[in-house]
């Protein structure tokens, strides 16, 4: 029993990882109706720049990250700039192709530099915990909880209470209303692909102390993260944090109780499900982005 | 004889549609009209199976054709063409028309040859290979009216074919309506230009909030003081300019 | 009879291509053969994706999974009952084909990215199954075909049988597309991907149509797995269920133009020789550079050409032959 409740929490825990990347897809799509392929790949970049801030300069990953967040801001902007813009006024095929070759060029470039090694740093506390009524918490598995709530939470002002959040809200309901409004959509869509691209870089930096980086690691991430864009609704970031916990929380138990490989088949029917009967998702009302 | 029975259809909490009755025979050209946002597209939209209704039954000759899919409606008899026209923008004029065609012949050249014949009777001929995107307004239209005739239908439903025309094209449009109706084709015409529909039609019904306020001759409609506070007052006044 | 010179101009195409096919039985050189195998097998998948998703415009991305299945049903058929591969082959085809269609009838009522992020799910789903479900396919060790060369078994000694056996598929396959467009359903599907809305209205039922096709591409798409499986003598998930073929497929589609009977063979001829060439320059000693100048190509072209290669080739194909046959009938 003790042991189940463990499992429980650390999987709820680093459902923090697959929020904060999969709240960047989740305002992506609905901000901007498209689907970045390559969302996965920036997180494999941000890990790769983690650990070598760590491996050069002995860069704490926690110090790294900020560092990692204005620096993905930039590459997010830059990428917007370069790659997606232009696909923007073309047939949806061709920004699903280039971020889809975006993401084997990252990939790619990767493994011709770093090759296909696994990578991993060790830092003193990956293996502190804290221990709460008998159950040991793991230190930064619950950094990256209470960073990704965190993130959650502020994002959700941001785009409340800000002039360019409501003008993010407004393009998503409606960009050619948002244009007549006097709002500059094109400044909303790099902003807003630079925010989901730094909350993956952030997610980058969290995740090294416990994981490891290599070339195709991203993969795994941005197919979760299309499950809980889905089962949390198109656009809703509240949608996308309960749906990303709750897959950590499946992915450990179904780890725990039948093959670890027949999880990840599990909710990628469980997505054709909610696709299919609750193509709002599964907390979402028809709204965009919120 | 195309029928309906007591339709209701509402959208969430707005109410469009509040029990219409109304009906056309072959040799009829009846207009429909009414304020914007009165339902009269969401009553072809209910008729032509693109939306179920709450209640009530769409009637083709005594048989019940409500809740079949726009497909099946069109193959009985009963085509409708679109406020905002909906080409197949990427294929010429010909294959457009020939797809509508296709209803009737499972035979590609056959289609074809059946298009050629409407696409002549509407004076499209000298753009029958140019895609249909890069048509004027005016030949879209023409286009709808092509691709709806060309699936032989007994009825059909023509939503605002006349907006936007200049008055040239307006006339050459009543022109066109009339040429269809002489070929036995029972007609409907949603449209915001009162001259036009009353000069054109046998008898009109008047939509105002989901209901049908006055269906009668156009003499009557337009002396009709309910038709007149809910709709023609401003109206007339925009034909007039 | 009077012979028109601009018909015979025109056909040159059909000659080069059969003193193209007469050519590969004196090929020798196993590195061109691979390649030409290769490229017409990547004609028929892309070809056979196209049938739905580039006529009807549903953007699958879920194809490898129907290419796994023919493979692997037509394998273990082979190899447990000793059914013939011809047969499995086809076996292995309508499986898929009734896969695809449940797939279709289940996904179709999604629109646009949930449709193609359904489809990625679904080709991961079956990778999934064909790695873990250890029993029938032992998993990611793979399954060795038996090695008994003969007809019946579809196992050859030459690379040149199997070349043959690969353009009776493509050429199937294009026929049938070239067909097809010119057929009620091609104008079905091509009305569809225009606009369903006015599709439906003039009598289309969309949704049958759209079911036909994605049915058919499936069946065409896993006899490829089979000829794949036949031509290895060994599948493994990582070959058969890629999730990089199911990118491929529409790829090769786009970049020869897509929803036109052609362009998935101008598409594969352009990428594969490539891709196959820059893995032999920079595969052993830069491992992933080949991939990355493969990706920049690919954006390049989708930011530059969105409709593809194959359009802008034929329109000066046919500015040459264009002219040539203008000064054939003037001198004539
Ligand atoms: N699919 C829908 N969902 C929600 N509301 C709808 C839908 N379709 C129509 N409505 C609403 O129903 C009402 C009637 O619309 P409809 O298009 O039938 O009006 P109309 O009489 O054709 O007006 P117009 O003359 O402007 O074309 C409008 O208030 C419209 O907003
Ligand atoms: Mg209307």
């Amino acid at each position: 029993m003790d042991i189940l409740v463990q499992v429980v929490i650390s999987g709820i825990l680093f459902g923090g990882i697959y929020a904060l990347v999969s709240i960047g897809l989740t305002l992506i799509m609905g901000v901007m109706d498209i689907v970045n392929f390559a969302h996965g790949e920036y997180l494999m970049v941000a890990l790769y720049t983690t650990y070598f801030l760590n491996q050069l300069w002995n860069v704490d990953p926690y110090v790294a990250a900020i560092a990692v967040i204005p620096l993905f801001f930039l590459f997010g902007l830059l990428s917007e700039r370069v790659l997606i813009r232009p696909t923007l006024d073309k047939p949806a095929f061709v920004h699903v192709f280039v971020t889809l070759g975006l993401s084997i060029i990252l990939q790619n470039l990767a493994l011709l530099m770093f090759s296909g090694n696994f990578r991993s740093i060790s830092v003193p506390y990956a293996q502190y915990s804290y221990e709460i009524f008998d159950i040991l918490i793991n230190y930064p598995r619950l950094v990256i909880f209470i960073v990704g709530i965190l993130v959650a939470i502020g994002l959700h002002f941001f785009l409340h209470y800000t002039w360019v959040g409501k003008a993010i809200r407004a393009t998503a309901q409606n960009k050619n209303a948002a244009l007549l409004m006097g709002i500059n959509v094109q400044k909303v869509y790099a902003i807003t692909f630079a925010i989901g691209v730094s909350l993956v870089g952030l997610g980058g930096s969290l995740l090294m102390p416990i994981y490891s980086v290599y070339p195709t690691v991203g993969f795994q991430f941005v197919l979760v993260a299309f499950v809980a864009v889905v089962m949390g609704g198109l656009g809703s970031i509240k949608g996308a944090v309960i749906a990303s916990f709750l897959i950590g929380l499946v992915e450990t138990l179904s780890g725990f109780f039948i093959d670890p490989s027949v999880k990840q088949a599990l909710y990628f029917t469980v997505f054709i499900m909610v696709l299919l009967f609750r193509p709002y998702g599964l907390f979402g009302k028809k709204t965009k982005v919120a | 004889m195309l029928r309906v029975e007591g339709l209701y259809k509402a959208f969430g909490g707005l109410r469009v549609l509040e029990g219409i009755d109304f009906q056309v025979a072959e040799d009829e050209i009846v207009g429909l009209i009414g304020p914007n946002g009165a339902g009269k597209t969401t009553l072809y939209n209910v008729i032509t199976g693109y939306y179920k209704p709450d209640a009530g039954h769409v009637l083709l000759d005594d048989e019940d054709i409500t809740g079949l899919s726009p497909a099946q409606v069109c193959r009985l008899g009963l085509c409708r063409t679109f406020q905002i026209v909906k080409p197949f923008g990427n294929l010429s004029v010909e294959k457009n028309v020939a797809i509508g065609s296709l209803v009737r012949t499972r035979s590609v050249k056959e289609a074809h040859r059946a298009a050629m014949e409407e696409i002549l009777f509407l004076g499209l001929e000298h753009l029958k290979d140019v895609p249909s995107r890069s048509l004027t307004l005016s030949d879209r239209k023409r286009l709808e009216l092509a691709r709806a005739l060309a699936t032989k239908p007994r009825f059909l439903l023509l939503d605002e074919v006349m907006c936007g025309l200049n008055p040239t094209e307006v006339k050459g449009m009543l022109d066109l309506i009339r040429r269809i109706h002489d070929r036995g084709i029972g007609i409907v015409v949603i449209e915001h230009i009162m001259t036009a529909v009353m000069s054109l039609s046998d008898r009109v019904v008047v939509l105002s909030q989901g209901k049908v306020i006055k269906d009668g001759t156009p003499q009557e409609v337009s002396c009709d003081p309910e038709v007149i506070k809910a709709y023609l007052g401003e109206g007339y006044q925009h034909a007039g300019t | 009879m009077k012979l028109d010179k601009g018909k015979i101009i025109n056909s040159w195409p059909f000659v080069i291509a059969i003193l193209g096919i007469l050519a590969i039985s004196k090929i020798e050189n196993q590195y061109y053969l691979g390649m030409i195998f290769n490229t017409l097998l990547w004609v028929a998948i892309a070809g056979s994706w196209q049938i739905v998703g580039g006529y009807a415009g549903e953007f699958s991305l879920g194809h490898a999974a129907f290419f796994g299945i023919g493979a692997y049903t037509s394998t273990l058929l082979y190899i447990h009952f000793s059914v013939s591969p011809w047969i499995g082959m086809f076996i292995g085809a309508a499986f898929a084909g009734i896969i695809g269609f449940l797939l279709s009838w289940t996904c179709f009522r999604l629109r646009g990215h949930f449709f193609t992020l359904a489809t990625l799910a679904f080709g991961q789903v079956v990778l999934i199954i064909a790695t873990s479900w250890r029993s029938l396919t032992s998993g990611s060790e793979g399954l060795l075909l038996p090695i008994k060369m003969g007809f019946w078994q579809m196992s050859f000694e030459s690379k040149h049988a199997y070349v043959y056996l690969v353009l009776i598929y493509a050429i199937s396959v294009i026929l049938f597309t070239y067909v097809m467009e010119r057929r009620r359903l091609g104008y079905y599907l091509i009305a569809y991907r225009e606009n369903d809305e006015a599709a439906r209205s003039l009598g289309v039922n969309t949704f049958r149509a759209r079911l036909t096709a994605s049915t058919i591409s499936a069946f065409f798409t896993a006899i490829g797995g089979t000829i794949y499986a036949q031509y290895t003598f060994f599948i493994e998930p990582e070959s058969v269920l890629p999730v990089t073929l199911s990118i491929q497929a529409p790829l090769v589609s786009i970049v020869g133009g897509l929803g036109t009977p052609f362009g998935p063979l101008f598409g594969a001829v352009l990428i594969l020789p490539l891709s196959q060439f820059l893995r032999g320059i920079f595969g052993s000693s830069f491992n992933g550079l080949h991939l990355i100048i493969y990706g920049l190509i690919l954006i390049v072209v989708l930011l530059l050409m969105p409709s593809g290669l194959g359009p802008v080739i034929l329109k000066g194909w046919r500015k040459i032959t264009g002219a040539q046959v203008k000064k054939i009938n003037a001198s004539g």
